[in-house]
């Protein structure tokens, strides 16, 4: 049985002015899943994961987010909802506790015990005012009220930019805490960072965004799977340019080069091997640097 | 390649065997200097871009305006006829003459000729004192702590000269030229009026770089007290008296105070306690953009306890609020005021404070003050007090928008919800206002109570809440700060001015038919525009 | 014995986690650090201990399982099977040996070690994993 995706995004268009920031986007998460979104600085991510919240609207194309159209989303879906934005705006007058009361009143089921647990682990105090804590901490609170009423969707926004690693790491614990917990419902997360580490121990899927359109959206494993590079020491001078199919970057000088694919099988590594009369070496690819990859061009 | 050669004396003398052309790319790249280059252009650029300074700048062309047109008439050959019936020996005892009590001592002619020059006389006097100049000078103080208050003034050589220097160049003629053309203009001893308005303006800028509430107090206890019968007889004394020392001694004591406010501003430092000091309205221009994080624009320093007192959300409610999820609409919109920075009860106190204290009893409980202040005035206030919240939540509602859309609220409702918090923190603002009103004319002033005017003026001063709120809520779409004092300046600020300026219109509109036939064009425009409004919010992005 | 202190994985090198996983799983049995009829820890703990998202941890059991060397014990985790007799033909299983023996004659060359003396640092290396394999048939 295929369920239906939490975020289904179909053909979407957002421009600012002049700038075309979402172009013929299509992206659609399945449940349960935890995504990963990369891209470079100015390529959409904020505003996409504004768009499936329904914070912004899209000129074209639908965004269909936990079975409801994303702009107006009934109260149920909201309380099924968590976000963390990138920018954390809380009110810096009230208190850490005040900003929880205030945050647990709106949703029928907000767990306490687990904030009250948080709080004490990540050694976030109680009776601060919220105006002169650091960014470090602004972001804790900001993850703890999102995760409070245990969302089924969970969408992050840079979650752990200012962390310190330890912070960090004691994050990603709650995120995969989270992910295990699944009693009723599984919960899904979609978040975007620039700290790949991240992705990679607990992200199953990734979709990487540039140019404001998915120009990937597979599993984790499968991208590092597929994704090589090659060393290629032929004994006769290779042609250039190689045309390889799915090339993502491409060195050659003489005999020798080096060349990443998109897409490695058996069967093409060895016909490489026999056409041009060469040895191989495969090199196996971090997110990190798959991410260069797929933006060398 | 350098070889060292120990000469006699000891010190090591090297020769460089550099290239000649390496060597000498090396003295270029020491003694380059970036001339091309002034910062004064930039610096005006940041006066120029920003709005508020536009605003103020604005209302400073028309006070000039108002200024020359006033100057004008007092010298118009009609006008310098009829004060020319003044007879001398009366003219000593003006101060005296023209007041209620003392009509009946002159004929018709001389009394009105005595009024009329100083009628212009109080306008003159008034006019030194007229906000509009004391707006900008104080606008362009604030900018300039802006620029100052931050690390760049520390790191970056030569920063602070330039800046003080274009602060000066703007805040130094109306400074001087202000009461030059005021005492020339009205025929009045430069001096006295120099001395006066120079320790006005220091007082000011001191107020507007330290942004401290006692100063504030202090500015406005000065302020007010001018307009009270005993200082303004003192001032008018003063202004038309050919003193030279005293005046000069208090220049002397103005000057000294630019001076130190001067060295203050060239050694600001963060541990200074004024750096985190910003007002609010420059605050919130970085607040609703959102590129500015927490750190940078909003400084407001928690650790202070008046601080945390005045912008502390109600304890009332947010114990509530951990007892139990709110369910009726009243309790829904107390929660959202908790998102909104001036809660009503410190609008209020604050309220109470500033008028009260200071405007109310000065002019009521200053021994021999003749010169008692209606207790009307104090309608003004009720008209843009209120509604300032608008401008204190207004943009800053634009921060948390987005995020707190997110809440399990339909959007119509949370759209309606948050409008109608606002309106309520307005209300309530109004309504102990009015209460507060109402109890000090019952103390000092009962038999205004028992007038038509007082409710008529009190109905009027609620009604206009409304399509002033309705007109804000339509332009606060596009997030703009400056649009928003626009509306506030113009309604709140601009329109009880006029009233009170044209007493004939003010009874002419307190006809009860004319009223009420007002009232229901205001009431119905506000329910036009509200709908629109309310339609258009529907479909603009939150975040 | 905690079986899962023995595993470790490096989630930031180019190889997936959970063929990590497998490898690491792989070698253990084949270097009888983890011996038949024990148990793999269950996939939330080692999940938790690795820090890394439980849904590899249990693609890679299943992936485990598929290729007949864990076998699910209801209520009680994965167990470790005895290695079946191999079914790998010969030639597959000594391309699989070729690229470290590469880097073994790489490196001896550039260590200046002569044939002779890398058999002789070999030969005694191979005869321990005799020796244990006929202490502890199967």
């Amino acid at each position: 049985m295929i369920s239906s995706p939490v975020i289904d995004c179909i053909a979407v268009n957002k421009s600012y002015k002049q700038n075309h920031v979402l172009r013929d986007l299509d992206l659609s998460i399945p449940p349960g899943s935890v995504v990963g979104l990369l891209g470079k600085n100015a390529a959409g991510k904020t505003t996409l994961l504004k768009a499936i919240l329904g914070l912004i609207r899209p000129n074209s194309g639908s965004i269909t987010t936990l079975d409801h159209d994303a702009w107006n989303l009934p109260p149920d879906a909201k309380a099924r909802l968590g976000y963390v934005p990138q920018l954390i705006t809380l009110y810096p007058w009230m208190k850490v506790r005040h900003m929880i009361d205030y945050t647990a009143s709106f949703y029928p089921r907000w767990d306490r015990p687990l904030i009250d647990r948080l709080l004490h682990e990540w050694e976030l105090p109680e009776n601060a005012t919220i105006g002169p804590l650091s960014s470090g901490q602004l972001q804790k609170l900001a993850i703890l009220l999102a995760i409070g009423h245990h969302p089924d969707l969970l969408i992050l926004d840079e979650p752990a930019a200012a962390l310190d690693p330890v912070a960090r790491r004691a994050f990603l614990a709650t995120l995969l805490d989270i992910v295990s917990d699944s009693t009723d419902a599984p919960h899904t997360i979609l978040f975007s960072t620039h700290i790949t580490a991240d992705l990679e121990r607990v992200a199953d899927r990734v979709a990487i965004l540039k140019d404001g359109q998915v120009v990937y959206h597979d599993s984790l494993d499968t991208l590092k799977d597929h994704v090589k590079r090659l060393r290629i020491t032929a004994n006769a001078p290779l042609p250039t340019p190689l045309n390889l199919p799915h090339t993502l970057s491409e060195e050659i000088s003489g005999p020798n080069a080096r060349i990443t694919l998109r897409n490695l099988t058996p069967e093409l590594l060895a016909r490489l091997a026999s056409d041009l009369h060469a040895t191989i070496e495969v090199e196996d690819l971090n997110l990190d640097e798959i991410f260069l990859e797929f933006h060398h061009a | 390649m350098h070889e060292p050669t120990n000469l006699p004396g000891g010190r090591p003398k090297t020769f460089s065997r550099e290239p000649i052309g390496e060597r000498s790319d090396a003295l270029n790249m020491r003694t380059c200097k970036n001339r091309s280059t002034s910062p004064y252009p930039h610096i005006l650029r940041t006066y120029l871009r920003n709005k508020m300074m536009w605003l103020a700048t604005f209302m400073l062309l028309i006070g000039i305006c108002s200024l020359v047109a006033s100057i004008v008439q007092f010298r118009t050959p009609t006008h310098v006829n009829v004060i020319s019936h003044i007879p001398p020996h009366l003219d000593a005892q003006t101060r005296h003459v023209w007041e209620e009590q003392n009509r009946h001592l002159a004929d018709d002619q001389t009394r009105h000729a005595i009024q009329e020059k100083y009628n212009h006389l109080m306008r003159a006097i008034n006019g030194a004192f007229f906000f509009v100049f004391l707006l900008f000078v104080m606008h362009v103080v604030l900018l300039l702590k802006q620029q100052i208050a931050s690390p760049r003034a520390v790191l970056v050589p030569h920063y602070r000269r330039p800046h003080l220097i274009v602060a000066a160049a703007l805040v130094l003629p109306v400074m001087i030229l202000w009461p030059l053309t005021v005492s020339f203009g009205f025929s009045l001893s430069p001096l006295p009026v120099f001395a006066a308005s120079s320790l006005l303006f220091t007082l000011i800028l001191w107020c507007s770089y330290l942004n401290s509430l006692p100063f504030a107090v202090l500015f406005l206890a000065v302020w007010f007290g001018a307009f009270s019968s005993w200082g303004q007889n003192a001032l008018r004394d003063w202004f038309t008296s050919p003193a030279i020392l005293a005046p000069l001694l208090l220049i002397a004591v103005a000057c000294f105070f630019l001076f130190r406010l001067v060295e203050r501003l060239l050694a600001l430092r963060e541990e200074m306690p004024e750096y985190h000091r910003t007002t609010q309205i420059y605050g919130w221009q970085a607040f609703s953009s959102p590129q500015f994080s927490y750190g940078e624009s909003f400084r407001i320093n928690y650790n202070n306890r008046v601080v945390r007192f005045t912008q502390s959300p109600s304890r009332r409610v947010l114990a509530r609020l951990a007892e139990s999820r709110p369910t009726s609409l009243f309790r829904q919109l107390q929660r959202w005021q908790l998102g909104q920075p001036a809660t009503p009860p410190l609008f209020f106190a604050g309220l109470v404070l500033m008028i009260l204290l200071v405007f109310l009893l000065i002019s009521h409980l200053i021994p021999g003050n003749t010169n008692r202040v209606d207790i009307q005035i104090a309608f003004v206030p009720l008209f843009f007090f209120p509604l300032l919240i608008l401008l204190s939540c207004g943009m800053q509602v634009w921060r948390t928008l987005g995020v707190d859309s997110l809440r399990p609220v339909p959007r119509k409702n949370y759209l309606r919800q948050r409008a109608a918090a606002v309106a309520l923190s307005i209300a309530q603002v109004w309504f102990a206002m009015a209460l507060t009103f109402f109890l000090a004319a019952a103390v000092l002033q009962p038999e205004f109570l028992a007038t038509a005017n007082y409710w008529l003026i009190l109905a009027a001063t609620a009604i206009v809440q409304i399509p002033i709120f309705a007109i804000f809520f339509w332009f606060l779409r596009y997030r703009s700060m400056v649009l928003s004092v626009a509306i506030y300046m113009v309604f709140c600020v601009g329109l009880p001015f006029l009233f009170i300026g044209s007493s004939n219109t003010l009874s002419k509109f307190l006809a009860l038919p004319h009223f009420l036939l007002l009232a229901v064009l205001l009431l119905l425009a506000s329910a036009l525009i509200l709908r629109d409004a309310y339609r258009r919010w529907l479909t603009t992005d939150l975040a | 014995m905690d079986s899962a202190l023995l595993i470790s994985v490096s989630p930031t090198s180019g190889v997936p986690i959970y063929r990590q996983l497998i490898d690491q799983v792989r070698s253990l049995i084949a270097s009888k650090r983890l011996q038949p009829g024990e148990f793999l820890p269950s996939v939330r703990t080692l999940a938790q201990r690795l820090q890394v998202n439980p849904m590899t941890v249990s693609k890679a059991y299943s992936l485990l399982q598929r290729d007949g060397l864990v076998e699910l014990a209801p209520g009680q985790g994965m167990r470790i099977l005895p290695p079946s007799p191999v079914k790998i033909p010969l030639n597959q299983r000594r391309q699989a040996l070729l690229p470290l023996l590469r880097q073994v004659a790489a490196t001896a060359y550039q260590l200046n070690l002569t044939q002779q003396q890398v058999m002789d640092l070999l030969a005694p290396l191979l005869e321990n994993f005799d020796r244990d394999s006929e202490a502890n048939p199967g």
